[in-house]
């Protein structure tokens, strides 16, 4: 196998194990999964939320 | 019995009793409309409902369903 | 261990800006365990030691009636697994609005814990003649009160002074509190022991206040938690309720007594004019809420963002696109020609480099959107808007999650906490996706500027792309309403919850908090696309080039010799070898894993009026949906000839013809695309936050099967209309 083939195999590889990890920790609920902010880009979710709310 | 969903915008009223039971009757009073408070109605959101009244000197959104729980002495 | 410090209040009294103001950029923001309310904490110096501020869900009372104002009560009470305990209470008021902020504070004193009252707004209140006597207000209320100014930082050191000597010398407290009647007060004692000695009791020491809550919040949060598993709790309760409320509902008698206390602290402590005057926020609300000048207004405003984002974001754009296109001949020259180039040009490169490019469009419809809601316009829009939701079975109340929905319908879904009950709760989060997020905003542009003439409307007034945007956010929004009316009348009956919405002071926008927030979600789409996306489309990638048959080079390359060897001029011995190149890569993108599967998803798109490589795309897209630009973006790479002039993939696709020879894309095909975009759930993280929204795997998988349903049908619509009126054949 040539040198080439070999960068290849580990870039794909490493991008086939991140997505399904990645997969993986989104449905079981682990964080770093989900949408992988944990400081979620629209504001605060919370501020959001409750904004104008009685 | 007059009630707050009956006024129109401009008009005041004094609250003199609230009806109904639950989360609505007492979010209602938490938010200020309690006995003896005056209430002003501002305006009627474009398609009639809901209203927006003036209650503790801030601005309040309701549904004139939850309004007509307000009665007005 | 560091001291803890819960800061609490109303919903738009400024909390977070003063939050922000206290601890600057040290804050973790994360989730209580098992429930989704945000938890934001940040750290102090309080006279050379460390505090950690918990900042809390805003909310007008302590009477629990939603899973974020349960959390509120937990912290306070330290009911909450894993969290320290709050050592002091620091209560953000707004000083124009005392009467009704005071309404909580009045419970806050019942926790029996430092409190230190931050009174913000105080130029506002100024402006209006309410004079606030903050020595007297403070011997009222038995707790220091501070005059502060959030947005201009001002009094934050006087604050932090003040919590220093609370936490270090706590003063008891000196005036008294609201006080109830003596049967409602021994009720809530003798239902305390009841639970708390009682061997039939929770399994934990609840605290009186949480006892209070049970027994005056009929139906509330606590009365849910502590009768479930019907442990006789609700019998005694029942009878408790029975005694203490002669004198009217339990709820009345609180709120009366609160108030009651209120008026006589503002008495003593504030003078303010006998008739309220004009605001001018009461001005622009004149204008803004108007039925015809309003309506105008929302129209403009619309017409304006969707304007912008093609106009503003254009230069922007193009800069980022030379950007990749001048990488991509960098990788071309420094690579050996192979699959090692193939990936970095065709894939990395011509995959996220593609969606990339979008960036300046997310930030333009980012500023608008946190402009919006900055300045409280949002509530306006419900209030507007209400008499529609109420119609299908919703509330204004679902109507804010579903504004968020249109930055991203994450922290949209999460914005349904604050609905109380759980079927209205459920028929929000499931529509909310429909909203189109800013992660379609992409493939809407992309199909527009490519395929959408730029024709000029109403004398030079609007631009026909800027109306086909419009029209595709209107689709997530015209399907919600009858969606969410069916469910509201099927799957998840009930009656149309109640709308009690506080329409708060205009505010001009903080532009700090804007550009925080604007870069926060321009960072996220970076990182998306250097991550989830990245790794779609390196697999996408590896399936679309491999088995890369040698059989298939070698034939092309035997052609190649015999163009070589034909006695033609050399312009067409070019030309000759340019279109062998192009059906070569062709030929190996047909017999790739990619393309072979693709046969088999042809006979389901093509009804749509797609071939197998949108089909494949589509599919493709279904983890995160910016991946069907990488997508299309890789697979017009590998499909053509590399060495050619460098094409941005608006040509590309401009220039792809299907299987008949015919033009791929035409306007019909366009807007299939677009619309199957629009109503799809393309989003894996949407679907997992809806599985920990609501507990349950069936809503996930219920949502996912709707929305693709529809999509479907809606894009199969699209085409077959567009075709029959003939759009199809002007490309």
């Amino acid at each position: 196998m040539s040198l080439e083939a070999i960068i290849v195999a580990l870039i794909v590889g490493g991008c086939v194990f991140y997505f399904v990890r990645r997969l993986y920790r989104t449905f079981a609920g682990k964080a770093g999964g989900s949408c992988s902010c944990s400081d979620c880009p629209a504001k605060s979710p919370t501020d959001n939320a409750a904004q104008h709310h009685p | 019995m007059r009630t707050l969903n009956q006024l129109k915008p401009g008009q005041t009223g004094i609250v003199s009793n609230l009806l109904g039971a639950g989360a609505i009757h007492q979010r209602l009073q938490e938010m200020g409309i309690i006995e003896g408070t005056e209430l002003q109605v501002v305006r009627l959101a474009p398609l009639g409902d809901p209203m927006e009244i003036i209650v503790q000197g801030y601005h309040l959104s309701l549904r004139k369903s939850e309004a007509a729980l307000v009665e007005l002495a | 261990m560091p001291i803890t410090i819960a800061v609490i209040g109303n919903p738009n009294v400024g909390k977070t800006t003063l939050f922000n103001a206290l601890t600057g950029l040290s804050q973790v923001t994360g989730n209580y365990p098992g429930v989704t309310v945000e938890r934001k904490i940040g750290t102090i110096r309080l006279n050379g030691s460390t505090a950690h501020l918990v900042d809390l869900p805003g909310t007008y009372s302590l009477a629990a009636r939603s899973p974020d104002e349960m959390i509120v009560v937990d912290v306070l009470l330290s009911q909450q697994t894993g969290e320290d305990p709050v050592d002091a209470v620091l209560a953000v008021v707004d000083a124009t609005n005392l009467e009704r902020n005071l309404y909580l504070v009045s419970q806050l004193k019942e926790l029996g814990k430092p409190l230190v009252v931050a009174l913000n707004m105080c130029d506002l209140a100024d402006k209006r003649n309410i004079a606030i006597d903050t020595a007297v207000l403070s011997a009222e209320l038995g707790a220091p009160v501070v005059r502060i100014c959030a947005h201009k930082r001002v009094g934050i050191d006087e604050l932090k002074t003040t919590l220093t000597r609370v936490i270090h010398e706590p003063i008891p407290p000196a005036s008294k509190g609201p006080e109830f009647p003596g049967t409602l007060n021994s009720e809530v004692d003798a239902l305390a022991q009841l639970l708390n000695d009682d061997a039939a009791g929770v399994g934990r020491h609840v605290p009186r206040l949480e006892v209070f809550r049970l027994l005056v919040d009929r139906g509330g949060y606590v009365e849910e938690r502590i009768t479930r598993g019907g442990n006789g709790i609700s019998h005694h309760l029942e009878d408790s309720r029975q005694r203490a409320s002669q004198n009217g509902s339990l709820a009345a008698v609180e709120a009366r007594e609160r108030y009651a206390w209120i008026r006589r602290v503002v008495a003593a402590g504030v003078v303010k004019p006998k008739t309220r005057a004009t605001t001018s926020s009461d001005k622009i609300d004149a204008v803004l809420t108007h039925p015809i000048v309003g309506t105008l207004i929302f129209g403009a405003i619309m017409t304006v963002i969707f304007q912008a984002i093609f106009s503003w974001a254009g230069p922007l754009m193009d800069l980022i696109d030379k950007t990749f296109v001048a990488a991509g001949e960098l990788a071309a020259t420094a690579l050996p020609e192979g699959m090692l180039q193939s990936l970095v040009q065709d894939g990395i490169i011509a995959g996220v480099g593609n969606v990339i490019i979008f960036l300046p469009q997310i930030l333009v419809l980012m500023l608008f959107i946190a402009i919006l809601e900055d300045c409280g316009y949002m509530a306006r829009a419900a209030f507007l808007m209400d008499k529609l939701l109420s119609r299908c079975g919703l509330s204004g109340q679902s109507f804010i999650p579903m504004l968020s929905s249109f930055a991203c319908a994450i922290p949209g879904v999460m914005a349904t906490r604050t609905i109380g009950n759980r079927r209205d709760r459920i028929t929000t989060i499931l529509v909310a996706p429909l909203m189109s997020c800013s992660a379609r905003l992409p493939v809407y542009t992309l199909m527009i500027t490519a395929f959408i003439p730029e024709t000029m409307l109403f004398g030079g007034w609007l631009n026909l792309q800027g109306i086909v945007l419009f029209a595709m956010y209107s689709v997530g929004i015209v399907v919600a309403i009858p969606v969410a009316w069916i469910l509201k009348r099927t799957l998840l009956k009930g009656e149309t919850p109640p709308f009690l919405l506080e329409l708060p002071t205009y505010k001009l926008p903080l532009w700090g908090t804007i550009a925080r927030r604007v870069y926060r979600h321009g960072k996220e789409f970076v990182v998306r696309a250097g991550t989830i996306i990245f790794a779609v489309i390196v697999i996408v990638w590896a399936l679309a080039y491999f088995p890369h048959s040698g059989a298939i080079t070698q034939q092309f390359d035997e052609e190649r010799g015999s163009v070589g060897q034909a006695a033609i001029s050399d312009d067409a011995r070019a030309a000759a070898l340019t279109d062998i190149d192009n059906k070569e890569s062709a030929a190996h993108l047909r017999n790739s894993y990619f393309g072979r599967m693709g046969l088999a998803v042809e006979p389901v798109v093509r009804p749509l009026g797609w071939d197998w490589r949108i089909g494949m795309a589509a599919i493709a897209s279904f983890p995160a949906r910016e991946v069907i630009i990488a997508t299309l973006g890789t697979i017009f790479a590998l499909g053509s000839d590399v060495d050619e002039e460098s094409e941005s993939l608006k040509s590309y696709m401009q220039g792809a013809t299907g299987n008949d020879g015919t033009k791929l894309f035409n306007i019909p095909v366009a807007l299939s695309i677009m619309v199957f975009f629009a109503l799809c759930c393309q989003c894996g993280a949407t679907l997992a936050v809806i599985r920990r929204e609501t507990q349950s795997i069936r809503w996930p998988v219920f949502a996912f099967s709707y929305m693709t349903i529809l999509a479907y049908i809606a894009a199969l619509l699209t085409y077959q209309a567009g075709m029959w009126a003939g759009w199809g054949a002007n490309v």
